[in-house]
């Protein structure tokens, strides 16, 4: 598939140890226009919109913020989030941005305790402002598919 | 039959001669020679292979400037004034830059490449900054994911740091890592010892530098470290302080109270050092060997989730609230803190909220 320079350059920053270890493709070869198209489709069919999801994943960032290392009740008290945080931040990959965030993953357990859900400030990012929810095969990669269950969850 | 092959034949031919064109050009355009640095309007200049990061190419020529990210555009530290050589500002820059900086040719170095020669201006002090290669003397477990790396700077070298200060330290190509990347890490050294450097490290599951350094990291090896770097300071005043922590967090205090101890400074200080259970607890030992050297000194751990068999009796809670309850009334005291700056945000709501004005709240905005 032919890639743009732009793309080319974001892509570039997205390979393994570039800026981070395993990179944010995984296996997938795709263009990012493709995978982005791919995802924001699937939520769009959701009546859903990549804005409201992303932007759901920062609000509980900041709140999770609030606790240092201690855990923080959300949604009513429906999911608990804590953020495992550490100093320094990373940049967005995608070079026409210019943003950056919080190293952190925010780890999110249901009301009795059992894990629901783990993100990074990044990946809130990056499907808020870029509807980018990494290749696939990344390890941070959330499908569409989980984060609306879990949206659902949280507000339903 | 013979048309299709000759056709067939010929695009291959002429894809193979783009080719070709495309390697070349590449080779060329790509090729940028060496290039003049011409500093201080000329007052220093340096030849380098042109290709590279301003902020590397500076590295390698001895001259490092402030970073915290390693380069990635992230922390805005590396700005310089650049008068020619540059293209027009790039969207990574423009989060960091105010329009007065742009039209002051404030740049972020570690976002422009070297492509032709460049006229900078790079504040003299700067020109202080010094990379060792030191080597890593020991490596110790604080606890279950954190370690203290104490690394020996070469025979006969000293470094001065103020405490609060930081150093990067490299993170040779590993692994996937093709290229060296830098991290910075907070000064833990008491400053009396100045052949020495002490750093807290947190493991970050995943993370290119953390990973290596628990991961690959053995004592003997050779580190190279640059610095030292930052703001980050306690004040001259009386001021009772507050110092709010968690995790690594612990770094920077570590080497103030040691100062303090040093130098006899009797300031009061309460510091609010958050965990989620006793095993993410640290340095509990040399916290009770400060509070003995500094009668004014007290150390509040703050568990926010301690298992049953922690038998904890200390105090329970998120570390601000644990602050607030401690310290109704905020208003004459400076807070100093280390962590993420979402945590820090937190911490400025609660003390703001307990009358400590914003002027006295003191950390690394930038980390
Ligand atoms: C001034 C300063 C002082 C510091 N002092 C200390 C200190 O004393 N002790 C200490 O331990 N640290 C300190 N740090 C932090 C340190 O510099 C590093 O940032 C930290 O150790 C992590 O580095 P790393 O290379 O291991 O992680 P990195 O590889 O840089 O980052 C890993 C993080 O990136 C994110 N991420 C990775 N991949 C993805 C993906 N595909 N999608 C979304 N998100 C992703 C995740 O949040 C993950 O946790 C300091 C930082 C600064 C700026
Ligand atoms: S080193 Fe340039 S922004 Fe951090
Ligand atoms: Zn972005």
């Amino acid at each position: 598939m032919k890639k743009n320079p732009a793309e080319q350059q974001s892509r570039d920053r997205m390979e393994p140890g570039a800026l981070t270890i395993e990179g944010f493709l995984g296996t997938d070869d795709r263009p990012l226009a493709d995978i982005i198209a791919a995802d924001t489709a699937e939520v769009e069919a959701a009546g859903l919109t990549i804005e409201e999801l992303g932007a759901f994943l920062e609000g509980l960032h900041k709140t999770a913020d609030a606790g240092w290392e201690g855990r923080v009740p959300a949604c009513n008290g429906k999911i608990t989030v804590r953020s495992d945080e550490t100093l320094g931040q990373i940049s967005c990959p995608f070079t026409s941005c210019g943003d950056h965030c919080h190293k952190a993953v925010i780890g999110v357990k249901d009301a009795a305790g059992n894990d629901l859900l783990e993100f990074t400030p990044l990946d809130a990012h990056l499907i808020r402002k870029h509807g980018f929810f990494q290749g696939k095969g990344s390890p941070y990669r959330i499908g569409p598919k989980k984060l609306i269950a879990f949206y659902r969850f949280c507000k339903g | 039959m013979m048309t299709f092959l000759i056709a067939v034949g010929s695009l291959v031919a002429i894809c193979g001669i783009l080719a070709l064109l495309l390697v070349i050009a590449d080779r060329y355009l790509n090729d940028y020679g060496i290039c003049k640095l011409i500093i201080n309007k000329g007052s220093r200049e340096e030849d380098v292979e042109g290709g590279s990061t301003l902020l590397n190419s500076l590295n390698s020529a001895g001259v490092f400037i402030p970073s915290a990210c390693g380069g990635q555009g992230s922390c805005g530290l590396c700005k310089l004034k650049v008068h020619s050589g540059a293209p027009p500002v790039l969207p990574t820059e423009e989060p960091h830059l105010s329009p007065e900086e742009v039209s002051e040719h404030v740049r972020l170095c570690c976002q422009l490449k070297v492509h032709e020669d460049m006229e900078l201006e790079i504040p003299e002090e700067l020109f202080n900054i010094r990379e060792f290669e030191g080597t890593v003397e020991s490596l110790t477990d604080l606890n279950h994911d954190i370690k203290r790396l104490r690394v020996a700077l070469p025979e006969g070298e000293e470094l001065d740091i103020i405490p609060g200060q930081y150093v990067q330290i490299e993170t040779p190509a590993y692994k996937k890592t093709p290229e060296p990347v830098y991290r910075a890490y907070s000064i833990a050294t008491d400053p009396h010892d100045k052949t020495h450097i002490d750093l807290v490290i947190r493991l970050v599951p995943g993370g290119i530098c953390t990973t290596f350094v628990f991961e690959h990291m053995e004592p003997g090896q050779p580190i190279k470290l640059n610095g030292p770097y930052g703001d980050f300071r306690l004040t001259d005043t009386e001021k009772e302080m507050i110092f709010i922590a968690g995790g690594s967090g612990m770094a920077p205090f570590l080497s103030m109270l040691a100062h303090m101890r040093n130098e006899n400074i009797q300031r009061k200080v309460t510091y609010f050092f958050g965990a989620r259970a006793k095993r993410d607890l640290i340095c509990l030992d040399e916290m009770k060997a400060f509070e003995e050297a500094l009668p004014n000194f007290k150390f509040v751990p703050c568990l926010s989730e301690p298992m049953p068999d922690d038998n904890w009796d200390g105090d329970t809670g998120l570390v601000t609230d644990v602050m607030k309850q401690h310290c109704p009334d905020l208003s004459n005291m400076e807070a100093y803190l280390c962590g993420s700056p979402g945590m820090c945000d937190a911490s400025v709501v609660a003390l703001t909220g307990n009358g400590m004005p914003e002027e006295n709240i003191f950390f690394d905005k930038f980390s």
